[in-house]
């Protein structure tokens, strides 16, 4: 096994990613950090856009502060990523940056390189922001083709109080 | 790490999930092999119900021949998986047979037992009837607080219809 993908959007739930190759999956042979820009924050206009509308926004922001800052943002996660899987002795680590729908270019560049599972964190969101911007991490597992591994940031699922509280007694 | 919960069904999603197991997990100290009994069959029903109508259900069906049909798949199924890990070299395999909401269940297994992982097939249903009937690996990913690795029928047959080919062939 040998290619995987994994999907970062943050850093903020990363250890649930990092910590998976620690201890439950073996490392694999490649794995491709891709970064999805979302062009429009977090509004929900780009999920609605068509793909010609959507390219007429990309064409629109190229070289703009705004894409700049968006670039800068996505250097620095995979930046972060590639360094703490470097760090856990994975090799052959590619990054790659995509703008667009979220689990579109999820979707897509896991059927362009062929990969053998795709990693996503849960976003976390609830019920009702959930059913109002929709949720890469449930599109993804819909749509994929091969194995989907969905981890579990903070405030994901519904006894996440309850797992949080287990993971403090642990320390104590 | 070290405790790993497997669903199984009949379906060959299930399926799916051994090659998963296979390639990319790593040998886990635990295996639970979970078969959760529904006792309405594919019917909406079950899903409708509430507990105590559910305990009723079950309280019923106590005895009965379709639930001793039940119970005789259920093993089926559990042997069928647990002899396929153990021919890899797994020792630690424990079989669970639970009746009930599949989705539920499954949660309430990975809590109990307090798992590492779970790992979930994929039924393959498409559109509206994943809609009208729902789909276990969408819930049980929705709600669970631990990582879900959801096998996919596709990858899977491709896997496991070429193995036994081959060897006929040679």
């Amino acid at each position: 096994m040998k290619k995987i993908l994994i999907a970062v959007d943050g850093v903020k739930d990363s250890k649930e990613i990092l910590s998976l190759f620690q201890n439950l999956m073996w490392a694999p042979e490649n794995i491709i950090l891709l970064h999805v820009e979302q062009l429009e924050g977090n509004a929900m206009m780009t999920a609605m856009l068509g793909d010609a509308e959507m390219s007429t926004l990309k064409e629109s922001l190229k070289g703009t502060e705004y894409k700049e800052k968006l670039d800068q943002n996505a250097d620095s996660i995979l930046n972060y990523y590639k360094r703490e899987l470097e760090n856990s002795g994975v090799k052959n680590i590619r990054t790659v940056i995509r703008e667009g729908h979220h689990s579109d270019e999820i979707l897509k560049a896991a059927e362009e390189e062929n990969v053998d599972l795709i990693i996503l964190n849960c976003s976390g969101k609830t019920r009702l922001q959930r059913l109002v911007t929709g949720c890469a991490s449930r599109e993804v597992e819909k749509n994929a083709k091969v194995p989907v591994l969905i981890t579990k940031g903070d405030g994901c699922g519904e006894h996440a109080q309850n797992w949080a509280g287990r993971e403090a007694y642990a320390i104590r | 790490m070290k405790k790993i919960l497997i669903a199984v069904d009949e379906t060959s999603g299930s399926k799916a999930v051994l090659s998963v197991f296979h390639n990319l997990v790593r040998p886990p100290e635990e295996v639970l092999l979970l078969h959760v009994e529904r006792l309405e069959g594919k019917s909406l029903m079950i899903d409708m119900l509430s507990d105590a109508e559910l305990s009723t259900l079950k309280e019923s069906l106590k005895g009965s021949e379709y639930k001793e049909r039940l119970d005789r798949k259920a093993e089926q199924i559990l042997n069928y998986f647990k002899k396929e890990l153990e021919s890899s070299g797994l020792i630690n395999v424990r079989t669970i047979i639970r009746e009930g909401i599949p989705a539920d269940e499954i949660l309430k297994v990975a809590e109990e037992q307090n798992v590492d992982l779970v790992i979930v097939g994929d039924n393959g249903k498409k559109g509206l009837l994943r809609l009208i009937t729902g789909c276990v690996s969408k819930e049980v990913e929705k709600h669970a607080t631990v990582p879900v690795l959801v096998g996919k029928t596709d990858a899977s047959a491709k896997a496991f219809d070429a193995e036994p080919a081959a060897a006929v062939v040679s």
